[in-house]
């Protein structure tokens, strides 16, 4: 008898464990995620700011090798980044998740009126990764990202992390990450620097 | 049932089953260190005359009084009309007691025509009568020489008057003929132990020793460790065990080497069991363990007489039980279930390459699924991004969320593991293989389960299958179920806990007083302890945990032929 | 009464510092003396070693009795009471309100829609069922943990190496030598480990290697402090609270080999957690074992269920981060120095003073009788 209680009491201890733990389950469990390759910031009007995902569609790998991913990208219009990653959240269905989110795009215009807000929400975010990119594009960067068709690699997400390792061997870019950004905004005797890039 | 008792029985103080039985740590004992061979060199020591004095000198240097397979035989001896005491001394299950009866003890003890004989005890040789007066040649009849020329028609038969050449000659399976009155022995060769009749070992499979493994008889198996210990400190004890079959249990130990104290624990412990009967291995070692907490075996069990007798020369305790091929060897701790015996056969490298190639496949055992889960539920940052890429794109088409597919692949690995045991033997292999492979293909292509979930499970089981404890592999096998509910719970916060929990059991848990986690968990930094293998000039200590009264096992060169010249003398 | 030896006495003392740097303690030093951290931590720890010999001497002329026989010794059950309880609460205060500090940080990161409460309750659950186990169970699975918990931060340290900026740790003086020196002194309270040195007497196995746990765990405690906090003010400027929360964990998001090993902070939070489920044990067994004492019983199993359940109240207690905050920063540091320090250095020089005397009166009275 005293065994039967035992064991009933370790099973609604346990289901009690499972369902408590369970609404952050299914926030970040793989299926109900999807993750973002890359977020572009462009101004719009009345100060807003038109924020661009970039996601790729994952291939099962029964298919032909020669399929390449078509990339997705979603746009909203928005009064700041917090405000965007809502938005999305919303109509997409999945949640988004910025993990692995390799670059961050601003445009030329929001470069000139200062970019401290943005990085701030970005560094503070728990999701996101200090080896990030920061790219300033010259054109539009919903445009930027539009035109990344990497021809040699297969996927997306391989060609935003290599390209910006060849300031190795090569001087012409920079690998300014938003950590090095965000360290050198606060400190007295650096200055951040990002890479400046054209479609 | 009423509320009293239930009462009663939550809230009340029930005082605390405690046993406690630890044996020291060697640590400090400096007076251990001795020369390897304990025995005084006595090798003169002769045969003596009278045969009471023999006998009594025989049963104290082999412990007949004890040791159960030792046998002494006395009998009359007749010769040349006269009687004589005479015994045998000889180790049952190592001669070919046929061979005795007809060959020795009848020659011996029946009158027979060489027996009887009804003239003088001296031979005339030659007679000369000069002057009245006889002058007679006589050969003095010598009772030794007659015995061995005469009375025992063996092919074999020496004359030793040391009482270390009976010994050997003992040890290696013959019998030894002791007549009063005379100084000499007899070593006589009847050596009739079965050889190879043993089979080869189903479970415990090393490609460069012996392939010998123990049979159901406990004679044979006990002949098979006297015959590579050869030694007469080998001591095997008869313990019977259980009501009605009185099993028969042999308790194996050497004496100048294993701890007093533990053998004694041994022996009440089997003693102390009141049980009907006892029919295998596997059941004493569930009655005389400490505990039987999580299910972690506390004993080594082996099928190998070479693996025991080398944790015997280690100071280790063996019980064989009648009817079961195998021994079991006490105590154990968490490093001897990593550790076959191939790894002192090899080259030290690769021994402890294998050693370390054994821990990765335990941890991969117990908590790959569970990390699995784990990674995918709350943590994927971890992974690279191109693999999580290939983890979406399998689970694409996947109905099943993780858990789910995890738990329906696990179970079904085990099920055809535990069929595949069953399945008659031409289509056995074939089943398990093709099964397998065609059963993971069809599932995947119905889009069941996801392609890297059949990796992994096919990782872990492999993993488990190169753990050489069965008992071992089984209870980590058990136990990453477990882990894999504890990762889908709460991720790496779930499966922390239970790494703790589980480290804090094996920590606590002690096998016949030895801490299972020596020597690590009480630290203890000498030379005998380790989990990784030194070279094999340098294994000059025993374990300090094993608390053994002799602690060399090598001198401090032990490679006389190399280091023999006065430049190297330390 | 279990027996521990001397690596695993070292370790004991080792677990408190490390528990606590996994937290907030570098940040709250960096905060204090900005660059000249790593000075204040060489002359605090100089001043830690010091003491620590200090009490050694001082225990010298009672061995195998520990602080709460001592204060027996000197002002019978009354003070040992109450010392005994003062040491408790110590403990149990500080340990509950650095694992309410712990779950704060794990929920924000990876179980955001969790309630606290069940993650603490999660650390209780495992407390509750290693409780039934014995003493040296809890001594030796520390044993077995706290060497892959340093081993971490050192590897923390050393994959970060690439990135740190030297130049950080100029102005040297910081923030002046009266700040650096005389008001660093407050960081003594970091050293909480020397609480476990008081209660180490009796439990030794050997008692004659006492001087050496003393001075080794201390400088060893010393060394740990240096190195995360060498790690944290080289790899960020310190003119920010880069995180309120666990900044050894923004550090280790920083490592990456290639492409292939990067974030990697989810396994050395299971690590972590493993040495925070250790400490608590170990916490709580020393509370037993300490009213153990004050009350003569003789088996103490169902009581460690209670404090179990005391730790998992007091836990709860804080409404809110910020209030665990400003204990860890704030308050446990100066209840390190008047508990640990102050109070059992001087009932420390108080017995051996009323020993001393007691000396005297004996050599007195022997040379009365001799004349």
């Amino acid at each position: 008898m005293n065994k039967w209680f035992k064991n009933i009491f370790i099973f609604v201890v346990i289901l009690v464990f499972i369902s408590a733990f369970s609404s952050s389950y299914s926030s970040l469990n793989i299926d109900n995620l999807t993750y973002v390759l890359a977020i572009g910031i462009d101004s719009s009007d009345n100060n807003n700011l038109e924020v661009s995902f970039h996601f790729s569609n994952p291939i099962p790998a029964e298919s032909s090798a020669n399929e390449k991913p078509n990339p997705i990208i979603n746009t909203v219009t928005a009064s700041s980044l917090s405000n965007a990653i809502n938005l999305v959240n919303g109509y997409q269905g999945r949640q988004l998740n910025l993990s692995h989110c390799k670059v961050i795009i601003f445009s030329e215009e929001i470069a000139y009126r200062g970019i401290s807000d943005e990085i701030y929400t970005l560094i503070n975010d728990t999701q996101i990764r200090p080896s990030a990119n920061i790219i300033i594009s010259k054109c539009n960067a919903k445009f930027y990202m539009n035109q990344v068709k990497p021809e040699i690699e297969n996927i997306l997400s391989k060609y935003y992390e290599i390209f910006a390792e060849s300031s190795k061997y090569v001087g012409h870019i920079p690998n300014a990450t938003i950590g090095d950004f965000f360290n050198s905004l606060n400190c007295n005797t650096c200055e951040p620097y990002a890479i400046l890039r054209w479609y | 049932m009423n509320l009293k008792d239930i009462l009663n029985k939550f809230f009340s103080y029930s005082p605390p089953l405690e046993y406690n039985f630890t044996l020291p740590d060697n640590s400090n004992k400096e007076e251990l260190k001795k020369d390897t061979n304990n025995e005084k060199v006595k090798s003169d020591e002769k045969i003596f005359p009278s045969i009471s004095v023999n006998k009594e000198y025989m049963q104290v240097k082999y412990n007949t009084l004890i040791n159960s397979d030792i046998v002494l035989r006395e009998f009359t001896l007749n010769a040349r009309g006269r009687q004589y005491n005479a015994f045998i001394i000889y180790i049952d299950g190592m001669i070919d007691s046929k061979i005795m009866d007809d060959f020795i003890l009848k020659p011996l003890m029946l009158r027979n025509r060489n027996n009887l004989f009804d003239g003088s005890q001296n031979r005339v040789v030659s007679e000369a009568i000069t002057n009245n007066i006889t002058v007679r040649k006589v050969k003095k009849f010598n009772l030794a020489n007659y015995l061995i020329n005469s009375l025992i028609p063996q092919n074999s038969v020496k004359q030793v008057n040391t009482f270390s050449e009976v010994s050997a000659g003992i040890n290696s399976g013959n019998c030894a003929l002791f007549v009063d009155t005379i100084p000499i022995a007899f070593d006589i060769e009847l050596k009739g132990f079965k050889q190879r009749s043993v089979d080869k070992p189903n479970n415990e499979i090393i490609i460069k020793g012996p392939h010998e493994a123990f049979v159901e008889n406990i004679r044979t198996n006990t002949s098979l460790i006297r015959r590579i210990i050869n030694n007469e400190n080998l001591i095997i004890e008869n313990i019977s065990v259980g009501k009605i079959t009185k099993t028969k249990c042999a308790v194996c130990y050497m004496k100048n080497i294993t701890n007093e104290d533990l053998v004694n624990e041994v022996k009440y412990r089997l003693n102390n069991l009141e049980v009907d009967s006892l029919l295998s291995a596997g059941e004493l070692e569930q009655l005389i363990v400490d505990s039987n907490i999580l299910g972690i075996p506390e004993v080594l069990s082996t099928e190998r007489p070479d693996k025991a007798t080398k944790y015997l020369l280690k100071g280790r305790v063996i019980v064989i039980v009648n009817g079961t091929p195998y021994g079991i060897i006490m105590p154990a701790v968490l490093a001897d279930f990593l550790t076959s015996s191939e790894d002192s056969n090899l080259k030290v490298n690769f021994g402890n390459f294998l050693r370390s190639l054994r821990i990765i496949a335990s941890f991969i055992t117990l908590l790959l699924p569970g990390l699995y889960v784990a990674i995918t539920s709350f943590h994927q940052e971890i992974l690279p991004t191109s693999l999580l890429y290939s983890i979406l794109a399998s689970r694409a088409s996947v109905p099943f969320p993780i858990i789910v597919e995890i738990l329906i692949m696990e179970i079904s690995f085990e099920l055809i593991r535990e069929a595949g045991l069953r399945v008659p033997s031409p289509i056995g292999p074939t089943i398990g293989i093709v099964g397998a492979l065609v059963l993971g293909q069809a599932a995947v292509s119905a889009g069941i389960v996801s392609p890297i979930l059949i990796i992994i499970v096919a990782i872990t089981g492999i993993a488990s299958f190169a753990i050489p404890d069965f008992s071992f592999g089984f209870h980590l096998r058990y136990f990453r179920f477990l882990f894999i509910l504890l990762g889908f719970m709460a991720g790496f916060l779930g499966i922390g806990i239970g790494l703790f929990v589980y480290i804090s059991i094996l920590c606590s848990l002690q096998s016949f007083g030895v801490s299972f986690t020596s020597p690590f968990a009480p630290v203890s930094i000498k030379d005998g302890n380790g989990y990784f293998l030194p070279p094999i000039w340098k294994r000059e200590y025993r374990a300090s945990y094993m608390a053994t009264k002799k602690e060399n096992e090598q001198e401090d060169i032990s490679m006389k032929w190399k280091y023999n010249s006065k430049l190297h003398k330390k | 009464m279990t027996k521990i030896g001397q690596v695993e006495a070292i370790m004991l003392i080792l677990t408190i510092i490390v528990t606590h740097t996994v937290l907030s303690m570098p940040t709250d030093i960096l905060n204090n003396y900005k660059s000249a951290s790593i000075l204040n931590l060489i002359y605090v720890g100089i001043i830690a070693i010091i003491i620590s010999y200090f009490i050694y001497k001082l225990f010298k002329k009672f061995p195998s009795m520990d602080i709460v026989d001592i204060s027996e010794f000197i002002g019978g059950k009354i003070l040992k009471n109450i010392i005994g309880i003062i040491f408790i609460c110590y403990f149990i205060i500080s340990s509950s309100l650095l694992l309410r500090n712990f779950c704060e940080s794990i929920q924000i990161l990876y179980f955001p829609m969790t309630d606290i409460t069940f993650i603490i309750a999660l650390f209780v659950i495992a407390l509750g069922i290693v409780n039934n186990l014995s003493f040296s169970a809890s001594i030796k699975s520390n044993v077995i943990i706290l060497p892959i918990a340093l081993i971490s931060v050192v590897f923390l340290f050393f994959t970060n190496i690439g990135r740190f900026v030297p130049e950080r740790i100029f102005p040297l003086l910081g923030e002046g030598a009266y700040n650096t020196f005389i008001l660093g002194l407050t960081n003594l309270g970091s050293f909480g480990g020397i609480a476990y040195l008081y209660f180490l007497p009796p439990m030794l196995k050997d008692y004659s290697k006492f001087k050496k746990i003393c001075i080794i765990s201390i400088l060893a405690t010393s060394l740990y402090l240096i190195f995360t906090v060498a790690t944290l003010l080289f790899i960020f400027t310190f003119f920010t609270n880069v995180s309120e929360i666990s900044p050894l964990y923004t550090a280790t998001r920083y490592i990456e080999f290639g492409s292939f090993f990067q974030r990697l902070e989810s396994l050395f939070l299971l690590i972590w957690i493993l040495i925070f489920a250790c400490y608590i044990s170990i916490v709580c067994k020393f509370s037993v074992s300490i009213l153990k004492k004050l009350t003569n019983i003789s088996d103490t199993k169902p009581l460690i269920n209670i404090f179990c359940l005391l730790i998992f109240t007091i836990a709860l207690i804080p409404k809110n981060l910020a209030v665990t905050q400003f204990f860890e920063s704030s308050i446990y540091k100066y209840l390190v120095l008047i508990i640990v320090l102050l109070l059992g250095i001087g009932i420390l020089i108080f017995a051996n003073i009323i020993k001393y005397r007691q000396r005297l009166k004996v050599n007195v009275t022997e040379k009365r009788l001799n004349v």
